[in-house]
């Protein structure tokens, strides 16, 4: 778990449990899971910040991922369709931006064929007609990956432009993505770590129950009578 | 945003700007205080670790909970021997003496014959961004390691998501959603996805899912804005469930306490009589 005073609590039943499962496996606000397969470390967070401590989190997170020697920090994220520039209308809704130090290691892979991922355009303004990173709608993402820069931690931003509403299809396609990348899922069968065991592949993404009725409960029909 | 009718309504979005240093909430930390009563401050000093043993605690949130323990549980044989103020300023003078039912109060209340039995009924509306500092500054001076804990709280129906429709549900009803280290059944339905509990009673929970304590929420969905007694009547089967049966007390007036505390919050609803 993350227990920090800079995310608002919130707690429910297991959203990765079968819908018809009567048990109550708690989940709270901010969790950390791990794939000791994957070699990989994943926190999810399920609450808002609190407004005004963003800051504070974002000290705290990478203090532990120096402590924890991470190799590399990937954050997930997205940006306002409506800001858009010209050019990012139309073609390939998913974009990275990545430290220095991961763009020279993955240059190749990320311009390959499979992959063909495009860095963000840069926003020019007034003050930097180059253009500068511009990731309205993006959360912490921008200053969390300033802030990476500046600690000298590898880090790399992707995240696909999305308009509010049913998010799930982006939710896909940034997981698909991240998938082609890092070969976390796979859909094909694989060995497990003992080197014998194998594992069984996944046919499509699986759907937790949480994104169930995400307009809230269908309307009364007695309204109507 | 403008609707149908024409109105012009906020745009409430998930996705957040990172500009949000100038705005911060007043210094969280100091916002929220506990004063306890000398006696039991005495107490705690005398204890290795600082801390008030206790075996059972309850936690109420909102009038309907404090509602139901007020009239079930600390009615007699309680003592008060502390509260949670918030947003006193430091030279603000506070006593003990609060009495109405309605006011904004949170105290600490002690049963007379079980000392290690705590109630926290919270008449205030805590707002989530303090609940953290709520509850870090009241669990640190408890010491529950084999204690029982129970939250009650309640919201609307309108926050309930289901497949059903909310007339169908019957409301007020019960949800409950317990810690991994309960092993008993909770006397209410789980809280189904992709339902959530937010604030207090959700920092509480946390809190004690954490620190593997044996917790449990009890949720009432109510569809009545003001406090009624259908709501109050849907906690009643609570008063069997862990710890709330060894700290209940037998109140034969029951009913005319559960009626008086009804009329206080019904005086302000009462708008074309």
């Amino acid at each position: 778990f993350i227990y920090h005073d800079s995310i608002l609590p919130l707690v429910g039943n297991d959203p990765y449990a079968h819908p018809e499962a009567d048990v109550c496996k708690l989940v709270t606000a901010c969790e950390v899971y791990e794939s000791k397969l994957h070699q990989l470390v994943i926190i999810q967070q399920r609450a808002p910040f609190v407004k005004g401590k963003m800051s504070s989190f974002r000290r705290w997170l990478t203090g532990w991922v120096k402590e924890n020697k991470f190799e590399k920090l990937v954050i997930l994220s997205s940006m306002h369709a409506h800001e858009r520039l010209d050019i990012q209308l139309q073609g390939p809704q998913f974009r990275y931006i990545s430290t220095p130090d991961l763009e020279a290691e993955n240059k190749e892979r990320f311009t390959h064929d499979v992959l063909k991922w495009i860095p963000l355009e840069g926003r020019p303004s007034l003050e930097d007609p180059e253009g500068s990173l511009y990731l309205p709608g993006g959360g912490i993402a921008k200053s969390l990956f300033e802030d990476c820069s500046k600690e000298n931690i590898p880090a790399i931003v992707v995240l696909v432009f999305c308009a509010e509403g049913d998010n799930a299809q982006d939710a896909v396609k940034l997981a698909y993505n991240l998938n082609l990348w890092m070969d976390l899922i796979d859909f094909k069968p694989k060995y497990d770590l003992d080197g014998k065991t194998i594992i069984k592949p996944a046919s499509t993404w699986r759907v937790p129950s949480s994104w169930r009725l995400l307009f809230g409960t269908a309307v009364d029909q007695t309204l109507f009578h | 945003m403008a609707t149908f009718f024409g109105e012009i309504l906020p745009v409430i979005s998930r996705a957040v700007d990172d500009d949000d240093d100038d705005e911060s909430f007043e210094n969280l930390e100091t916002y929220v205080k506990i004063k306890w009563k000398k006696e039991a401050q005495e107490e705690m000093e005398l204890t290795k670790d600082k801390k008030l043993q206790a075996n059972a605690f309850v936690l109420a949130v909102g009038p309907a909970a404090t509602g139901f323990t007020q009239t079930y549980v600390t009615h007699k044989n309680y003592e008060i021997i502390g509260a949670m103020f918030c947003g006193m300023k430091e030279d603000d003078v506070n006593t003990f003496g609060q009495m109405s039912p309605t006011d904004k109060t949170c105290y600490i209340y002690r049963k007379c014959d079980y000392p290690s039995a705590l109630v926290c009924e919270c008449n205030y509306d805590i707002r989530p961004e303090y609940a953290h500092s709520f509850v870090n500054q009241l669990m640190s001076c408890l010491n529950l390691c084999e204690g029982h804990v129970v939250i009650f709280g309640s919201t609307f129906t309108s926050e309930y998501k289901s497949d059903v429709p909310t007339s169908d549900m019957n409301p007020p009803f019960m949800r409950a959603l317990k810690t991994a280290s309960f092993l008993g059944t909770p006397m209410a339905p789980y809280l189904e996805q992709p339902n959530v509990a937010t604030g207090l009673p959700a920092q509480m929970l946390t809190y004690c899912h954490i620190h593997k304590l044996n917790a449990v929420l009890y949720m009432c969905y109510t569809d009545s804005i003001h406090l009624d007694f259908a709501t109050l009547k849907t906690f009643q089967p609570l008063i069997e469930s862990t710890p709330v049966k060894y700290m209940r007390e037998e109140n034969k007036k029951a009913s005319e306490t559960l009626k008086k505390i009804v009329d206080l919050h019904t005086k302000h609803s009462t708008l074309y009589m």
